[in-house]
């Protein structure tokens, strides 16, 4: 697997294929041929994700856990504090002790959506066909003078993003979606991959991700470490009494 | 397997080469992230061409500006947002679907046609609310003057299509869609002189629609309003057939006419007309019939510029006229009262609220103005950076400050950087009217030249604010001097005291202006068929100095040469002297391909050679929108041309580098365009930058900054052009390479409090970290990328993000050190967010990119002008690294006990340790934790102070000022040292007896002992934390 994925963006690399019309099916089909196909995902239950957010020299540890179908708990430690939000697949809830309260809190509507959104373990461009999401070539577009296809998403739960996809390696550059937190309602963010590299189960997965608002940076996530199906406990996901 | 992965990884690097060729390069791929920043100003804002208005949510509203693109507010105005900047900036109409108000229609080009207009291409859809734009169609379209959605099908689409200004042509008159602009049908159409510039769908009954006509043409030299196009013509099929409208209105010709509809009361309608008398009318009869009501100055003023007129949504008695003022008829149009008094004059957009008509906004040529009592005051948006430069200027300040003249807003100078950022108030008014050439005087630093309209120069002392005309005036048997609308004045880069001034004839002044010496004969073609503009504006006569023609209108001496003087003329003649001014040659004959008599717009004398000239030519006003660049290396003998199809429009301006001479800037009507092989190719600038007319830039010889002077979007600023000095087509065949950096100058000094700019526009600063500068030839995806800072020991002092973009990329780095390790009592201590500055000296730069290493070197250095010596900075870097240490020993200590406290109380709670036993260690520990750390509840209001929050305040006292730290501040870090030391010992005695006896009892309990140190969790850069404040706030992380 790990060999054929590398093999087959060096193929692409050097055959130039991008400058082809391509319909979203062969766009989709060499995406998986790079990124992992959906059986290959399938079979990942748990993941878990260790890394930083890291901004102009400073560094905030990151934990997240992800459980299917849709559970999420994630880990931010700032000035020593550690900041928790999860989703067991019905609460959003968080715990904020930068704003002073130390006890789980259930999310407001909006601001859980966001957190909904972080537990989707499922990538729509490998689902679509099997679980109902729009999914659209709407062409290519140069994003930061990369060229890239160009694709609409609009998930069952109606959730919208654009991804782009560079047309050389197959590879997911960026993706655009509108935040929905009721502070920030309304503001495009978008998420820029790189540093992909091949993890233990043969996936090629990104190690860093630059969050740009406006064109400005916001922070790079930074990845040290994929694991997959580690055991995870269920309770982490459920809100603390 | 790792190493097939790096080797073929190095594989996919390696071939792009083949791919990057300069020929294939686009702007955004080599640009990267560098990025213009914007200073305005905004406090006397620009010219507004239309208002859109959310009716029913009308806190959310788009300002369509004449030159700057549109502006959104969700708030009621209380911050904006550019929302249209990839596209030209000029705009005509806005009109949103009041049933479903994400649905924007955007039509480009500005409809109020005075000389310095810009121009659109066609028509645009959004359907989110303005975050993405569609293009529609219309592409020659030059300007759209109104809009009408089908009331009950979304679909259907009228535009009013005014058409080109400048020259005749078929794409004008009223076209419908009925697919939402994927096709559109033209469905009234006079001829190719006549355009359509308004349309009115009656809302009870669409089949009922009204739309004017106007006959209309300007050229340089001459306007004409009006003619056998002009008229009103009503369908009651819904666009299939038109009829005429005439009862009522006047005989002949007619000029530009404004309709208006009064909601609430069926088939009632005004009109302004432009004829013999400019009226207003109205008809009671869904314009069968009309009366003839008022001619009053405002009714009919300048119809080109103002026809325009709104009725009252409640009220069909009540109609508004924008125009000189604002003035409103209350009696069906018999008598007006002006009510826009405190507005700036010139009046092109106006809503009143259709759910409380006492609520206005306004648009005009100095911005947007709202009221809420019906026009009985004014408030004014004081955060639209909209204005619109004619020419530029700098001086050699430091910071530099920027000088510029506009369009109907005087001449202005303001500082280009500005602690908190550059705001409305830090901009200073020189002069009147409309604005053009404003210059400091090289020398003497309290005279600012200014300039208004048609060449009335001003000398202005702003020592005292006193202002002295300094116009040359001819000679007895001397013709007239024809001075242009926007008349060139230019500086001497050899001699300081020498300054040009152009009618016909070249001016030169050695004395600031109080005598001025003629070197030259008219210079211009003086034919006199363009010298009519006494007779101009068609049938309202309109001769303010906009159409003075055949003068001169760019002047440039050569900065290696001071004999040599170029002086281009708008009728396209550029002459040149080569001494002095004795003689003069016309140099344009011996250009080939460039039309006749084409505007010669800028004039740009070589930087390192002196038989060197760039030019620029504009045709637009005689309907020729092509870029025209031209360059000679042999004093305009032979000309080569250098506009490419790189560039989409007219060129206003062009720059040579002063140290790089292939590197050229052009700033065209539609944006900023870079050649870096000396014009062969030509690059678009994107970033930071709209598509808006550049009239005027100019680059800063010591601050390598192009500053640029827009017409819309007030004063834009490439803060270090040096990258791009270094690109060069050997470069761009490199996977990886580092930019020369230049050394950082270690700033000092920052802003102070103030919390007042709410709601203003605060323009950018340049950013104060070093930059660390590379290209790269595509994206980097596959792999790590990583990149470090190490200082001459080779210690790391920074893990910075690289940037992973195609191009040039830019990484800030923040030249201090790591935050001391602080704890926070419960006063909180802000200056444990600050690191100390780094040291003067060199900084290695490592990238590590998969498998390959990349390394450079920063400078960092002491600022030259500091007025403190070498030896106070290091004093002031070795006190401040004395309390960092001891921040981060207390932070230490008491984070220890904190610890220690916690845990044996949970020991305790658990009944793991009995309390009789543990109580005593705990209440000592307590005891001495107050003394050293704040621990009162009250929090931040309780002003609790311990040794903690005393030394971190001295330490960040001491980091924050560069110079020598204060003989009390050095006595305080000594005395804090002996604090620390005692406390350190008694805490010694402590670790030594009271935690062995707490351990053992843990240890019994089956607890893990306790440690003998805990160390805080770091402080962190107060930039860098207010960014990370941000994205957590953004994320939902924050509430």
């Amino acid at each position: 697997m790990k060999k054929y994925t590398i093999a087959f963006i060096a193929f692409l690399s050097v055959l130039h294929i991008s400058v082809q019309a391509q319909s979203l099916e062969e766009v989709i089909e060499n995406y998986t041929k790079v990124n992992g196909s959906q059986e290959q995902w399938d079979n990942i239950k748990t993941m878990k994700m260790d890394g930083k957010f890291s901004q102009q020299g400073m560094e905030f540890p990151i934990i997240a856990h992800m459980k299917r179908p849709n559970s999420v708990h994630t880990s931010i430690k700032v000035m020593g504090m550690e900041i928790i939000q999860a989703y067991d697949g019905k609460d959003a809830w968080m715990i904020n002790p930068l704003m002073g309260k130390k006890d789980a809190e259930l999310m407001g509507e909006e601001d859980a959506k966001q957190t909904k959104k972080q537990g989707k373990f499922e990538d729509p461009l490998l689902t679509y066909k099997t679980k109902g999401h729009k999914v659209q070539l709407a062409g290519k577009e140069e994003i930061e003078g990369t060229e890239c296809f160009k694709i609409e998403v609009e998930e069952v739960d109606g959730d919208k993003s654009t991804v782009f996809i560079d047309t050389e390696n197959y590879l997911k550059l960026m993706e655009r979606s509108v935040l929905t937190n009721a502070q920030t309602e309304g503001a495009v963010i978008e998420a820029f991959f790189s540093d992909y590299k091949e993890v233990e189960n043969g996936l090629l997965m990104w190690h860093a991700m630059d969050n740009k608002i406006g064109g400005q940076s916001m922070g790079t996530m930074i990845i040290t470490k994929w694991e997959f199906n580690p055991k995870v406990d269920d309770k982490i996901f459920k809100m603390p009494k | 397997m790792k190493k097939a992965l790096s080797a073929l990884c190095g594989f996919v690097l390696a071939i792009p080469v083949v791919f990057s060729q300069t020929a294939e390069l686009k702007g955004s791929a080599l640009f990267g992230s560098l990025r213009a920043r914007s200073i305005g100003p905004a406090s006397m804002s620009g010219r507004v061409a239309d208002l859109a208005v959310v009716n029913r949510s009308p806190h959310i509203f788009y300002v369509g500006a004449a030159g700057g693109g549109i502006w959104k507010t969700k708030n009621g105005g209380a911050s904006f947002e550019p929302i249209f900047d990839k596209y030209p900036q000029a705009i005509g109409k806005i009109m949103i679907d009041q049933n479903r108000p994400d649905t924007v229609w955007v039509g480009t080009g500005e409809p109020w046609t005075r000389n310095s207009v810009s121009h659109g291409n066609g028509i645009y859809l959004s359907v989110n609310g303005g975050k993405d734009w569609e293009h529609k169609g219309l592409e020659n379209s030059e300007r759209i003057a109104d809009i009408a959605i089908h009331p009950t099908k979304p679909s259907v689409v009228f535009v009013a299509v005014m058409g080109s200004l400048w020259k005749s042509n078929d794409e004008r008159g009223l076209y419908k869609t009925s697919d939402f602009g994927k096709t559109w049908e033209k469905v009234l159409y006079i001829d190719e002189n006549t355009g359509c510039t308004n349309i009115i769908i009656d809302p009870q009954e669409p089949e009922i629609m009204y739309a004017a006509t106007w006959q209309f043409r300007r050229s340089a030299h001459f306007f004409t309003s009006g003619g056998k196009g002009s008229g009103m013509y009503k369908t009651t099929d819904g666009g299939k057939t038109w009829k005429p409208i005439r009862n009522g209105l006047p005989k002949g010709d007619l000029g530009r006419i404004a309709i208006a509809l009064s909601p609430s009361r069926a088939g009632n309608l005004y009109a302004t007309v432009e004829a013999d008398t400019n009226s207003l009318y109205r008809s009671t009869d869904f314009g069968e019939t009309w009366k003839k009501m008022n001619e009053s100055f405002n009714t009919g003023a300048r119809p080109f510029y103002f026809s325009l007129l709104v009725a009252d949504p409640a009220d069909h008695l009540k109609i508004y006229k924008p125009g000189y003022t604002l003035t409103v008829s209350r009696d069906g149009g018999k008598t007006f009262n002006t009510i826009g008094g405190a507005t700036h004059p010139d009046h092109h957009a106006l809503w009143v609220n259709p759910s409380n008509t006492q609520e206005l906004l306004l648009g005009t040529d100095g911005g947007v103005y709202r009221s809420l009592d019906a026009g009985g005051s004014w408030t004014m948006f004081r955060n639209l950076p909209l204005s619109q430069f004619y020419r530029i200027s700098v001086d050699d300040d430091k910071p530099y400050n920027v000088y510029g003249g506009l369009q109907d807003n005087g001449s202005w100078m303001g500082p280009s950087e500005k602690p908190g950022g550059v705001r409305n108030g830090d901009w200073r008014n020189v002069g009147f009217g409309d604005g053009f050439c404003t210059f400091r005087h090289p020398t003497a630093k309290h005279i600012v030249f200014s300039e208004y309209q048609g060449g009335h120069l001003m000398r202005v002392n702003l020592n005292d604010n006193s202002t002295k005309d300094i116009r040359p005036f001819p000679a007895k048997g001397e013709p007239d001097y024809r001075f242009h609308w926007n008349t060139p004045v230019a500086l001497s880069p050899n001699n300081p005291s020498k300054m040009y001034l152009g009618a016909q004839f070249l001016f030169m002044s050695t004395d600031m202006g109080e005598s001025w010496v003629k070197i030259s004969p008219d210079l211009t073609t003086n034919d006199p068929l363009k010298q009519k503009q006494k007779q101009s504006g068609g049938m309202t006569r309109d001769n303010t100095t906009a159409e003075n023609h055949c003068t001169i209108y760019t002047i440039a001496e050569s900065p290696l040469d001071e004999n040599i003087i170029w002086a281009g003329t708008d009728d396209g003649n550029l002459q040149v002297t080569t001494d002095g001014g004795k003689t003069w040659t016309n140099t344009t004959p011996q250009i080939q391909g460039l039309p006749k008599n084409t505007w010669c717009s800028f004039v740009e004398p070589g930087t390192t050679d002196k038989n060197t000239v760039f030019a620029t030519f504009e045709g637009h006003t005689s309907g020729d929108f092509k870029p025209y660049i031209f360059k000679s290396t042999d004093l305009g003998k032979t000309w080569k041309p250098l506009a490419t199809d790189d560039i989409k429009t007219f060129v206003w301006c062009i720059r040579q580098d002063t140290k790089n001479p292939d590197l050229l800037f052009a700033g065209t009507e539609w944006g900023l365009y870079i050649s870096i092989d000396g014009g062969q190719k030509w690059l678009e600038f994107e970033n930071g930058m709209p598509k808006v007319g550049i009239r005027d830039m100019v680059i800063h010889p010591t601050a390598d900054a192009l500053v640029m002077g827009t017409h819309g979007r007030g004063v834009l600023i490439l803060d270090d052009i040096s990258p791009l000095r270094a690109i060069t087509s050997e470069l761009l065949k490199s996977n990886f390479a580092f930019l020369p950096i230049k050394p950082q100058i270690i700033k000092s000094g920052g802003g102070f409090q103030d919390f007042s700019s709410a709601g203003e526009f605060v323009g950018e600063n340049p950013s104060s970290n070093a930059k660390i500068m590379y290209y790269m030839s595509k994206r980097h995806m596959v792999g790590d990328m990583k990149m470090f800072v190490y200082d001459e020991a080779g210690k790391q002092v920074a893990e910075l993000n690289p940037g992973k973009q195609k191009g040039i990329n830019v990484v800030d780095w923040i030249t201090r050190g790591k935050a001391p390790k602080a704890k926070m009592g419960t006063t909180l201590s802000g200056g444990a967010f600050m690191g100390p500055s780094l040291p003067e000296g060199k900084y290695k730069v490592k990238v590590i990119k998969g498998k390959e290493e990349f390394e450079t070197v920063v400078e960092l250095k002491g600022n030259p002008d500091s007025e403190y010596t070498a030896e106070e900075r290091k004093l002031q870097q070795n006190t401040a690294l004395r309390l960092h240490a001891l921040t981060e020993k207390i932070g230490n200590l008491t984070n220890t006990l904190e610890y220690w406290i916690d845990e044996t109380k949970k020991s305790v709670e658990s009944n793991k340790i009995p309390a009789s036993k543990a109580n005593p260690f705990i209440s000592k520990w307590e005891g001495f934790f107050k003394t050293l750390i704040s621990t009162d509840k009250g929090g931040i209001f309780a002003g609790d102070e311990q040794l903690n929050e005393k030394i971190i305040e001295l330490y960040g006292n001491v980091n924050s000022f560069p110079g020598k730290p204060s003989q009390s501040q050095l006595e305080r870090t000594a005395l804090f040292e002996n604090e620390v030391k005692e406390a350190e010992r008694v805490f010694t005695l402590m670790v030594e007896k009271e935690l062995p006896a707490i351990n053992s009892l843990r240890t019994k309990a089956g607890l893990e002992p306790l440690m003998k140190s805990k160390e805080p969790e770091g402080g962190q850069e107060v930039e860098g934390k207010k960014q990370f404040r941000k994205f957590m706030f953004r994320m939902g992380w924050l509430h």
